[in-house]
């Protein structure tokens, strides 16, 4: 057999049997976010992978049972028990999506300057695409009561919600059920999911704080993560034991509101704020934020003495 | 699209099938090729396909007016022409960090100076597409052959989807003539090929990402504070292989398909691990870039041919350039001064004459090998890290020895001296695939490649993972 007709045969059923039989990894790998309906081949390896799924009946992948947080929870988890503010030393734990596991965001800056302080541990815990939409993927709740065991902090900071504008995986009387980003069911049950991974940090005594998402560039996306930054701090501010601190008042433009790609530095020169993806941060939007959330820290519980 | 994804090993079996397809219709095939060619780039980066487009045109145009010796236009056009390609590389890589520097300067003498700032976002695969527009104006005005005549195939060349992201750079009369002829009328040296590509995914999607994790090294670089001196050398050495691994592996999968269409590629990396000096690193590693440089900023500054200090500053300047190709950045540059120092003291060290050869003859031995790994691997440090503060403080951090090495566990350690094994014997590992390949009946050749395709798949991350050289 010629070469032309070996490499025909091997590639194209590469092209079909690799798909079929790594289908978990494919639909893991497609983000909702990123695909692109003009990619043809995209969207061909996510329908060869989901036949396959057909056919695999074990197959876990998006079939997680989740119950909705409130059914989920003990009242004990939902409810604030008595809290006792957190004394030095500090254990600071870092969570949170890209904005806390990439290098030269948020999560990475605050953990530099946050170890080299007195009687401050960190501990710093990121993915990249989570959030509190796909515990299949990750599931902070589970990962958050871990941490907890384990590092014992007495501080949280959190940013998170970047990857979370997307349907929730609830179950209801049994039954799977999507529901849909922008609905009041979506709303409700996201409260919930947020409501529950604070109140859990707060039952251990961790005193909580939120770093909200920064507006993005993209009009469409900063409208869905503007309103993720709603239901977070309205969430926050039900509770005396948690902080919210903005980032999208913090990096906005003049006007207060907008996508800022540029602020001034101290000396007054414009400076970046975003990298290419037009979300996350640059080092020095990075360090704003940072600043602010440690001055916020040395107010409340005097880290810098 | 990425080299890898799922979706890109459909998009490859369509192309090949497409290109063997409609070889016999050599404006068809031209045309098609260059349709899945962008087709591929747009998906990844449709905003910038005119840009390319656009200054594709131009420098063929350009480069018609070059080749034209006895016209008037020849040099301002080969002038217009460097201005047209340096410029876009400049705006997009390097303008920002340009207009800061200078805001900064004028600042603190509290002098206000404000040039126009917008954000940009710099095209994928700029550099090397620049550097490749570059060299072919470079080429004509030299007059080492004939401006291409044909739009079409210059088109092509400017967007052949293999090598159109992250190189190899390949010449345009490495390409030209092939597509000219028609590409290969088979498939050269395919079990080689195959091997190729499928090392390179194994590099690529498994070896690079495991390591990546496993040692924790995007944490050990951005807080070493936080690690143990054991913890912060594995992640320095891991990063060696990091690098290696994602970069060679890309390069060996263009190559790989590049060969699958009828083509063949300059390799562009050739074991640099295995090196006893510097200056044998370098021929082995990003070869297309090195000899770029060599060919058209090296010797247009004279090269050897000049006096010895002024050669060893040809070499230090050379490979500062090479440093702030990769970003506009002050650790890029300390990374191209750190390799441009070493290959100077190589040089010097070489013409001396009065040294004992037994000390020099060992030097090329084991000895020279563990001295330009050692080298070699301590200037990734500041490669990697984000900026000068954290190199240094990865450098302070190798002192650290009162921590504990909470991090690495034995398992972690054994399999990451298991890959270093791969990396120093891919050579040979590479020949032995290729050896038992031929022995093979084809439905066992098939078996074999496609099982090894779903346990790579199997051993990936459940997150793409993006190549360290797109951003470059």
């Amino acid at each position: 057999m010629n070469a032309v007709k070996k490499i025909l045969i091997l590639i194209i059923i590469s092209a079909v049997i690799i798909p079929l039989a790594c289908s978990s990894q494919l639909l893991a790998w497609i983000s909702p976010h990123d695909t692109n309906p003009a990619n043809i081949f995209e969207s061909a390896s996510i329908q060869l992978a989901k036949l396959a799924n057909q056919f695999n009946k074990n197959n876990t992948i998006n079939i997680t049972p989740l119950k909705p947080a409130e059914q989920e929870s003990p009242q004990n988890i939902t409810s604030i028990q008595n809290f006792k503010q957190p004394e030095k030393p500090y254990r600071v734990l870092i969570m949170g999506d890209s904005f806390a596991a990439v290098a030269g965001g948020f999560g990475d800056i605050l953990e530099q300057k946050l170890v080299i302080m007195n009687d401050i541990n960190v501990l710093r815990r990121g993915k990249v695409s989570s959030g509190l939409s796909r515990p299949d993927y990750f599931d902070w709740q589970t990962e958050s009561t871990n941490l907890i065991q384990e590092f014992q902090p007495n501080v949280a900071i959190i940013m998170m919600g970047a990857n979370d504008a997307q349907p929730l995986e609830v179950y209801q009387n049994g039954n799977k059920k999507y529901l849909k980003y922008g609905t009041p069911e979506w709303d409700a049950e996201y409260s919930q999911r947020v409501k529950l991974f604070i109140t859990r940090l707060i039952n251990n005594n961790i005193k909580v704080y939120w770093v909200g998402l920064p507006t993005m560039k993209n009009a469409e996306y900063a409208k869905k993560i503007h309103h993720i930054n709603e239901l977070v701090e309205a969430v926050v501010k039900e509770n005396p034991y948690a902080t919210y601190l903005s980032a999208e008042k913090l990096l906005a433009n003049q006007d207060g509101t907008s996508y800022s790609a540029f602020l001034p530095d101290e000396k007054g020169v414009m400076r970046a704020t975003r990298i290419d993806d037009g979300i996350h941060l640059t080092f020095f939007s990075g360090t704003i934020l940072v600043n602010k959330i440690i001055d916020i820290l040395d107010q409340d519980l005097n880290i810098k003495n | 699209m990425l080299f890898g994804t799922f979706d890109f090993l459909m998009f490859l079996a369509a192309v090949i099938a497409l290109n063997w397809l409609l070889k016999p219709y050599p404006l068809i095939w031209r045309l098609f090729l260059l349709i899945a060619s962008v087709y591929f780039y747009a998906l990844i980066d449709i905003k910038y396909v005119t840009l390319l487009a656009g200054a594709s045109l131009i420098t063929f145009i350009l480069g018609l007016l070059i080749s034209n010796k006895r016209s008037k236009a020849s040099k301002p056009a080969f002038i217009i022409g460097i201005i047209v390609n340096l410029g876009l590389l400049f705006i997009y890589k390097y303008y920002d960090f340009f207009r800061i520097s200078v805001e900064s300067c004028f600042a603190s003498f509290n002098l206000k100076l404000t040039f126009p700032y917008w954000e940009i976002i710099a095209p994928i695969g700029i550099s090397f597409f620049s550097f490749r527009m570059l060299s072919y104006l470079i080429d004509l005005n030299r007059q080492k052959y004939k401006a291409e005549t044909s739009l079409l195939d210059f088109l092509i060349y400017c967007f052949f989807f293999p090598y159109l992201l992250a190189g190899p750079i390949t010449r345009a009369n490495e390409f030209l003539p092939q597509l000219k002829n028609g590409g290969a009328k088979t498939i050269n040296k395919l079990e080689p090929s195959v091997t190729l590509f499928f090392v390179g995914l194994f590099k690529k999607l498994v070896l690079s990402t495991w390591l990546s994790s496993a040692l924790l090294i995007n944490d050990v670089f951005a807080v070493p504070e936080q690690f143990s001196s054991l913890a912060i050398l594995a992640a320095i050495l891991g990063y060696a292989f990091v690098i290696y691994c994602d970069f060679s592996g890309y390069s060996d999968m263009a190559i790989a398909c590049a060969n699958f269409l009828g083509f063949e590629l300059s390799p562009n990396f050739l074991f640099p691990y295995r090196a006893n000096s510097i200056g044998e690193f370098w021929r082995r590693w990003h070869i297309s870039f090195y000899k770029w440089m060599l060919d058209y900023l090296y010797i247009p500054l004279g090269g050897n041919r000049v006096s010895k200090f002024r050669s060893y500053l040809n070499v230090l300047i050379v490979f500062i350039a090479s440093g702030l190709w990769h970003g506009a950045a002050l650790h890029y540059l300390i990374w191209g001064l750190w390799h441009g120092l070493g290959l100077t003291i190589e040089r010097a060290w070489s013409n001396l004459k009065n040294v004992n050869t037994f000390l020099k003859k060992s030097l090329t031995g084991f000895l020279g090998w563990l001295i330009t790994f050692i080298f070699v691997v301590f200037g990734w440090i500041f490669f990697k890290a984000e900026n000068m503060e954290r190199a240094f403080a990865v450098i302070k951090g190798l002192g650290q020895w009162h921590k504990s090495a909470n991090t690495l566990s034995v398992s972690i350690i054994i399999i990451a001296v298991l890959i270093a094994l791969f990396i120093f014997f891919e050579q040979k590992i590479i020949e032995f695939i290729n050896k038992i390949q031929t022995l093979m009946p084809i439905s066992v050749w098939l078996l074999f490649w496609i099982s090894l395709g779903i346990i790579i798949y199997k051993l990936a991350p459940n997150t793409i993972p993006p190549f360290i050289y797109f951003s470059f």
